[in-house]
């Protein structure tokens, strides 16, 4: 069930995914991105098999110093992840969308019992991360959100996002993780390349954001890895693979689809959000709802056990 | 009239002056005995000083200054306590007693206004000295408060230990300007240069949170104080602070006193945890109903000469 | 005669190469960055300030909570209007309240510079990116670009356009809200603020950071502010990150829990 209070903030995005259900047209459109890709994007599992094969074929355009150039400003092509990462109709509250799993086949997320019970508590108490401004982790920062900008240099992948003027900054110089005592709301991540994609290695997160709007969550032992592909000039194949045994009987793996934008000069917005916020904060608490505390791999383990 | 509760500090003093009162070769002494000048009264040491320091060649730095570094105790039994009060004063339960460190007026008495003195007295009644509770010395208090402190001495800093509540005063000798004058610090903000074989030290930026004595007496954040300091031998400085407050004071004033070298090889400084271990005080000292010296800006000092006259 | 100045001039040359490009730090000598592969200054890298001007920029004494601090206001004081001079004084009796950092709020330019915390800047041609670790506060300085006539809602950290002057970045912002403040003292500005900053490499470690301000609404003249930047030196120097607002909202929920 979603938190209603968050649908306000999507009407947006609601109009970008019905135009994503049409076929690709030969000229730019309207809504600013490039239409023309060697896979079509609607359904994250058709996009996934054609991007992999696609990948094998592309020589992409490369940075001075080798690798592929995945700068530029993407526009998310994944309708209604963030509010269910499985596929769900659309409603008064939701876009709806064709879900992003592409491992386990079936396309569910693949929670423990108790888990899965747990979330639905959750979503009655306390409100998604976003609604509070709060940062969106990994991977959930990927898809919250339309447009993003990537930055490149030969130290780092900087990913900017305009969800609460929130960056990441990916290290490519191959460095250690952070001490696992250090807990960080986008966690810590480093990359390096594998042929023509950049694998993203992230840990230390502390499991306070969702994976989407049904409170699907993880925690601080989560392990999540991201591989980032230019499938050709201007589509990008990404995909998560989220591991954490705490709360999910395997590893799964969701995909998404961006695009780059085709808007001349485009600026990403960095907005305020936290800055004017109070007056809906005051509304959340006035009925009941807090922000979400986490659950830490400890505490899941003994749900485990006693399971519930 | 000397708060009651500091003399508990002096107690360890009092040992002190009784043994720096025995002949000094046959009894371990903590500082060199032999000196040019006789340090028991300061006007006559000071009078001595001054002609020492025509002839005499200091051991120098290899920058060619003149070596000021080392342990260096001021002889309290002999110079008396000139922390209790800067003028003559006896011995009693709560004071060593000394004579007067001031040696310019020459009749050795405070030039403090009327309303000051006053002041003072009253000051001393309500509020505990800066030591009681821990709190920085100033300058120059800092100087003549506690018998020991080190100095360490390079070409572009005069770095003077206390070995009261590890207070420490760093003196850069690089000419630079002193801070802005909304700037107040506990202990100033001192300039060094020097003048023959003489250091001159200039500070201005006091908080005029510290006492110059027991007895209360107090200065502004507007004080002036320049201090010089003379090797007269190998093993005596002559210490001179001349006090220009005219918010408090009637005219400059001028104290002296001798610091000896420290006698005991390998020497270490006390670091003292003060303000750790004071909390038992501090709340003995507010039952009895005393407080902090709150300072007196110059504007109400100058109010307060105003009414006088 | 000529086979001589020629040598001279020939000598002269190989000095004055082996000395340009190198990181050296020689006072009173310019130095000359290393440069990115597209050819402009490399600023990049992590850096931090090391003064008291998040507390208060200009001169001032220690007190609870506050070292003294000698001010980064060239020229020491700030050229406040009459009234101006009353609203912040003011705010100095409300700043433990009345501050928007101590309610976690974004604190605009150039105080998120001088916060106490270290911050990134990443370089591409078109835009340079700081990345500050306060609530993850982000500054898109956007190259050879206009600032747009108006904006719908003043972004709290200004909308910035960059420029290079020999090697000194100068990046321009305006569109500020009024809500921020230069420090934890009190003084502030109008939505009328005008930041230029000036970033100029002086070392292979040390950046001069300068900053022109111009409000003609609360001050009586432009004024400016002047500070090194120091270079962290860390194996694993990195940006962490203090979610300000985080902590915050997690207390109000425990606290209501309670």
């Amino acid at each position: 069930m979603s938190n209603q209070f968050v649908a306000s903030t999507i009407a947006l995005a609601a109009v970008v995914a019905v135009a994503s259900l049409m076929p690709p047209p030969a000229i730019a459109q309207p809504e600013g991105w490039v239409t023309e890709s060697v896979c079509p994007d609607n359904t994250a599992t058709v996009f996934h098999r054609c991007a992999l094969e696609a990948a094998q074929a592309f020589d992409p355009p490369r940075v001075p110093d080798g690798g592929p150039d995945l700068g530029g400003i993407w526009r998310l092509r994944a309708p209604g992840m963030y509010e269910d990462l499985e596929a769900h109709p659309r409603t008064e509250d939701d876009q709806g969308g064709p879900g992003g799993i592409v491992d386990p086949p079936d396309g569910k997320v693949p929670m423990h019992a108790w888990a899965d019970a747990r979330r639905r508590e959750n979503a009655d108490s306390y409100i998604h991360h976003n609604a509070a401004c709060l940062l969106s982790g990994v991977p959930e920062t990927m898809y919250m959100g339309g447009t993003f900008q990537f930055l490149q240099t030969p130290e780092q992948l900087l990913m900017l996002s305009e969800d609460a003027h929130a960056y990441r900054s990916i290290p490519l110089d191959g460095r250690s993780h952070i001490s696992e005592n250090i807990r960080l709301w986008n966690g810590d991540s480093t990359g390096h390349w594998e042929g023509n994609t950049l694998v993203i290695e992230t840990t230390n997160q502390n499991g306070k954001p969702w994976l989407d709007q049904r409170a699907r969550f993880y925690t601080e032992e989560a392990y999540v890895v991201e591989r980032l592909t230019l499938i050709d000039a201007n589509t990008l194949h990404y995909e998560a693979t989220i591991d954490d045994p705490n709360v999910y009987t395997q590893p799964f793996t969701i995909v998404l689809a961006y695009r780059r934008s085709t808007v001349e000069g485009f600026e990403i917005m960095a907005m305020a959000c936290y800055e004017n916020n109070e007056a809906l904060m005051d509304l959340y608490r006035g009925v009941g709802y807090g922000t979400y505390p986490g659950i830490s791999a400890a505490e899941a383990r003994e749900a485990l056990e006693a399971g519930r | 009239m000397d708060n009651p509760l500091v003399a508990t500090f002096t107690a360890l003093a009092v040992v002190a002056a009784l043994s720096s009162l025995a002949p000094s070769p046959a009894i371990a002494q903590r500082w060199v005995a032999e000196s040019t000048c006789p340090d028991n009264t300061p006007a006559v040491f000071h009078r001595c000083a001054m002609e020492a320091a025509k002839t005499f060649d200091p051991p120098r730095t290899p920058d060619g200054r003149p070596a000021l570094g080392g342990i260096w105790h001021l002889p309290n039994g002999d110079a008396g306590g000139p922390y209790e009060d800067l003028e003559a004063h006896p011995s009693t339960l709560d004071d060593l007693g000394g004579p007067s460190v001031i040696v310019d007026p020459p009749d050795g008495n405070a030039p403090m206004h009327a309303w000051a003195d006053a002041r003072r007295k009253d000051n001393a009644e309500r509020y505990i000295h800066h030591y009681a509770a821990c709190l920085l010395s100033g300058v120059p208090d800092t100087m003549y408060h506690g018998e020991t402190r080190q100095i360490l001495q390079t070409p572009d800093q005069f770095v003077l230990l206390s070995d009261k509540t590890h207070a420490y005063r760093g003196v850069p000798l690089d000419g630079r300007s002193h801070v802005g004058e909304s700037i107040r610090l506990w202990n100033g903000d001192s300039r060094g240069h020097w003048e023959g074989d003489t250091l001159v030290i200039e500070t201005r930026n006091q908080n005029g949170g510290p006492w110059l004595d027991q007895r209360g007496r107090f200065y502004t954040e507007e004080a002036h104080v320049i201090e010089r300091l003379t090797l007269i031998d190998p093993d005596t400085i002559h210490y001179q602070a001349t006090i220009d407050d005219p918010n408090v004071y009637t005219r400059p004033f001028t104290i002296a006193v001798p610091y000896r070298r420290g006698a005991q090889a390998g020497f270490e400084l006390l670091m003292e945890a003060c303000y750790e271990n004071n909390g038992a005080l501090m709340d003995i000292y507010r039952s009895l109903g005393f407080g902090v010296y709150p300072g007196i800006s110059p504007e109400e000092a100058r109010e307060a000469l105003q009414t006088e006259q | 005669m000529k086979a001589l100045v020629m040598l001279t001039a020939s000598a002269a040359s190989l000095i004055l190469f082996s000395t340009a490009g190198q990181a050296q730090e020689a006072a009173g000598q310019t130095y000359t960055p290393p440069r990115t592969s597209y050819g402009n200054p490399d600023l990049q890298g992590i850096w931090q300030v090391l003064n008291t001007a998040v507390w208060d920029i200009e001169d001032h004494s220690g007190s609870l909570g506050v070292p003294a601090g000698q001010g980064v206001v060239v020229g020491g004081q700030i050229p406040y209007q009459t009234w101006a001079t009353a609203q912040r004084h003011e705010n100095y009796e409300n700043r433990l309240t009345a501050d928007p950092e101590a309610s976690c709020k974004m604190v605009g330019v150039p105080r998120i510079t001088y916060m106490p915390y270290p911050f990134q800047i990443v370089q591409t041609p078109a835009q340079i990116s700081i990345l500050y670790e306060y609530v993850h506060s982000l500054r898109n300085i956007y190259m050879n670009s206009s600032h747009p006539q108006d904006v719908i809602e003043a972004p709290w950290m200004g909308d910035s356009r960059g420029d290079w002057d020999g090697d000194t970045l100068v990046v321009d912002s305006i569109h500020f809200t009024d809500q921020t403040w230069f420090d934890r003292s009190g003084n502030f500005h109008s939505e009328s603020l005008h930041v230029v900053e000036r970033y100029t490499r002086t070392g292979p470690d040390h950046m001069l950071y300068e900053v022109t301000i111009e409000d003609p609404e609360v001050f009586t003249e432009p004024w400016q502010m002047s500070m090194p930047l120091y270079r962290r030196q860390e194996d694993n120097a990195r940006l962490l990150e203090y979610e300000c607002y985080a902590y915050l909202e997690g207390e109000v929920d425990r606290k209501r829990s309670d």
